[in-house]
């Protein structure tokens, strides 16, 4: 299950920029996939590394180097993260298939009352 | 990580000059925001035009500390990261 959540999470990085549904963008510029896909990454980074400073570590910074309460912290942080931005994603694919069907049924009903 | 790999070789050089820029992008931010984020969380007063002593140890343990939190961060997202390609790999496996 983590693997197809994990699939689906880069479907939906690449499903807002080419629409398809194939994980490796075949058709559309690769250099730019990959270009936006180290993005995501390194926007993924900066924003875990910044949330779980905030959260884990205290305010006095008295010491220069982490306590060990800190550092256990940071690790369960960091897969905390992770795990919530499968959910996440699997929200935001299901949100993106109603949104799709929507968008169908409208245009066949379009089309229908056109077709008259 | 698969549209990395993917890419055929001669833009695979293009693609290592586009992530050095943004390496040094990257690392420009950081420091800004480590910046603001150190004064923000050590400088309250403005009575003197310097930092006084405690904000000065204050702002150099608040950078070291975020440093080595980043980098034990990355070690961990590195091990995740390695850990879903095994078990994709895996699962690719036992589908055959």
């Amino acid at each position: 299950i983590a693997e197809i959540t994990r699939v689906k999470r880069k479907q939906i990085t690449m499903n807002s920029f080419f629409g398809q549904k194939e994980e490796k963008p075949a058709g559309p510029d690769p250099l730019f996939a990959a270009t936006t896909e180290m993005e995501m990454y390194t926007h993924l980074f900066n924003n875990m590394a910044a949330a779980c400073f905030e959260k884990c570590s205290s305010r006095k910074h008295k010491e220069p180097d982490l306590a060990l309460g800190e550092m256990s912290c940071s690790d369960r942080c960091v897969s905390k993260y992770l795990e919530a931005q499968e959910k996440v994603g699997v929200v935001l694919q299901k949100a993106n298939e109603a949104q799709a069907l929507q968008q169908k049924n409208l245009a066949e009903m379009q089309n229908a009352l056109g077709g008259r | 990580m698969d549209g990395v790999q993917n890419l055929p070789p001669h833009i695979q050089g293009q693609f290592m000059q586009n992530l050095e820029q943004m390496q040094m992008k990257d690392s420009l931010t950081m420091y800004n925001n480590l910046v603001e984020r150190c004064f923000n969380s050590c400088v309250s007063s403005f009575r003197s035009k310097s930092l006084d002593k405690y904000e000065t140890s204050c702002v150099e343990n608040c950078a070291s500390r975020y440093i080595k939190m980043t980098q034990r961060v990355g070690l961990r997202f590195a091990e995740h990261q390695a850990m879903q390609q095994k078990r994709a790999a895996d699962a690719l496996g036992a589908g055959k």
